[in-house]
């Protein structure tokens, strides 16, 4: 990890050496973004998305199984940000790219005896991020047309919040009406990604473009924390642990406190999507050598 | 090593092509200033070979078989609780990799590239367990899991601006068409009725990737430049199938006309035809294939 973030610093130091000042730019943008290097099993080896139904022997063996590649990543974004253009062809950014809706993840098990093997159930889990935000610094290459530019931009995704809710409802068979709800917030510790982009842009008057773009986050978490927030049976707060209010850590090596689940795992945050937006020049800076 | 054979690889090139150097540089009447003047790769075919390195990005810690790609584990003589462990993050395209690319570019800015990547020497990744629980023994188990020569295709769109005299900046951005990412596996389990141990071949469907990097070229002759830039895969592959390849018992070659089914198949959905013991279609996993990491070479007009 630190040779990547070496490399880019030595090459952004590079950059910045060869370029000259000129202008600031703010930027505001809508688009989407569908799942990439999605994963189709979580750490315990359900699915995040589907249905499994089990045989009715109560021995776990899979029946019938369906599911859906995820990536908490995707759905819809607004994006905005500032722009510093050395040249007319070299710049820097930093975005902050918001999740305004994520897909809600739904795996609905049949039969199931993974929560408890003395009591069969049939369980939904739904996960989903939570307002993900990102912070992408990245570099621009601009072309220098007049009014129609293509740009290409590349940077770090840094992840600012990418908990993830995790809700699982569970019906138990053999006693009537017996029902467990188990919500949890997962926190995530920092991770690195990577972003990039190629668009389009066309300068409608002197400081206002519209702007569309192609682009691609390539990201994954890892849980750090989880926050037991409600645990309930028939509706009522039960002290059985997990009890309300507390925590559970994800580590990647020592001696796990409780069971194997304490183990982190990698949760899938890529994608790839499109933005349109506007952006609006906020001046040209007094120029250290004149370029034309 | 490594460094030693990519500095090797351009100057061999450099050499080559530097004794046949006769492409004209493109003289752009319009720019008052000199040292900024496009190159001469407006509207011409080009060639790019390159050789780098790849780290893990947005690696997995489980792989298909639910346990970790890396690490250890060490449970007690119950096999119930676990001493230690220590898991890391995977990636199957990781290590040394290579790549051979033509484009072409239809001004100074814009252009096409389809380039194939190879990656040389992928990282072979180990997981040892100790006192693990299987099939209602404790076991010593180990699984080494190694790309097999993964192959890509990438097409991808190419942007590029003059920074200073005889020095370019691009980016590309463009797919990843998984031509080869077969796995190696290798499984060697212990326990009290004796030792098994069976090497496999994982496939995995069709999935696309992207990819995306950021360079610089210096031209170097007339007709040839070095590049070096960073580059970023973003591709996790589906397994579809596992074919065991050898299998022993005790150290005694068993031959798989004698085993029943020497094929597992994977699938994102379908009915287990015999879930009692075990046969019909397993649900399928991601492998991660995503990756970041530099890249330095050599680009000549053609």
């Amino acid at each position: 990890m630190m040779k990547k973030i070496l490399f880019t610093t030595c090459f952004l130091s590079f950059l910045a050496t060869v370029s000259m000042a000129q202008e600031w730019s703010f930027r505001l943008g809508l688009g989407y973004a569908f799942p990439t290097a999605s994963q189709t099993l979580d750490a315990s080896g359900l699915p995040y998305s589907g249905n499994v139904t089990y045989t009715s022997a109560n021995t776990g063996d899979i029946q019938s199984i369906g599911m859906k590649k995820a990536s908490f990543g995707s759905g819809f974004k607004a994006v905005g940000g500032i722009q510093y253009m050395f040249t007319k062809n070299i710049g820097i950014a930093a975005d902050i790219n918001l999740g305004v809706t994520t897909p809600k993840y739904v795996l609905q098990t049949t039969n199931d005896v993974s929560v408890n093997k003395n009591e069969v159930s049939d369980n939904t889990y739904t996960r989903y991020a939570k307002l993900p935000v990102l912070l992408i610094p990245s570099f621009v290459l601009q072309s220098s047309g007049d009014k129609v530019n293509v740009y290409a931009r590349a940077g770090i995704a840094l992840p600012l919040s990418t908990q993830i809710i995790s809700e699982e409802h569970d019906n138990y068979q053999n006693v009537a009406g017996d029902e467990e709800q188990l919500n949890k917030t997962v926190k995530t510790q920092f991770n690195l990604g990577f972003s990039g982009a190629l668009g389009l842009s066309y300068r409608v008057s002197e400081n206002f473009s519209f702007w569309v773009e192609g682009n691609l986050v390539a990201l994954s978490v890892y849980p750090k924390e989880a926050e037991i927030t409600v645990h309930t049976i028939n509706g009522t707060a039960t002290t059985a642990p997990p009890a309300t209010g507390g925590k559970v850590s994800y580590v990647t090596s020592g001696t796990p406190s409780s069971n194997y689940d304490n183990v982190s795992f990698s949760i899938p945050f890529s994608s790839v999507g499109f933005l349109v937006g506007a952006s609006y020049n906020l001046g040209k800076r007094k120029t250290v050598h004149t370029q034309e | 090593m490594k460094k030693l054979l990519t500095i090797l690889l351009a100057c061999s090139s450099y050499t080559v092509f530097a004794q046949h150097a006769e492409f004209a540089r493109v003289s752009n009447s319009h720019s008052r200033n000199r040292e900024k003047q496009p190159l001469t790769d407006v509207t011409t075919w080009y060639g790019r070979v390159g050789l780098g390195y790849a780290f893990t990005q947005a690696g997995q810690v489980n792989s298909l078989y639910g346990i970790p790609y890396s690490g250890n584990v060490s449970y007690d003589n119950t096999g119930a609780t676990i001493n230690s462990f220590s898991y890391k993050k995977a990636s199957l395209n990781t290590g040394v990799n290579a790549s051979l690319a033509m484009g072409r570019m239809f001004g100074p800015h814009i252009g096409l590239e389809l380039a194939a990547q190879f990656d040389v020497a992928p990282t072979k990744y180990t997981f040892n367990g100790h006192n693990l629980t299987l099939g209602g023994n404790l076991s010593d188990l180990t699984i080494t899991q190694q790309a097999k020569s993964p192959i890509f295709l990438i097409p991808a769109a190419v942007f590029q601006t003059q920074v200073a005299n005889k020095l370019q900046a691009y980016a590309r951005l463009g797919l990843v068409l998984p031509i080869n990412t077969k796995v190696n596996v290798s499984v060697n389990n212990t326990d009290p009725t004796g030792n098994y141990a069976y090497t496999a071949v994982q496939s995995s469907s069709f999935s696309l990737g992207f990819n995306g990097a950021l360079g610089l070229k210096y031209e170097a002759a007339a007709n040839l430049k070095i590049f070096a830039e960073f580059n970023v895969m973003s591709l996790s592959a589906y397994t579809k199938k596992e074919e065991l390849k050898s299998y022993s018992e005790n150290g005694q070659p068993i031959p798989l006309g004698q085993i029943s089914s020497t094929t597992t198949t994977y699938t994102l959905s379908g009915s287990n035809s015999n879930p009692n013991n075990g046969t019909g279609p397993q649900a399928t996993s991601s492998t991660p294939f995503s990756n970041a990491g530099f890249m330095i070479g050599i680009t000549m007009r053609l």
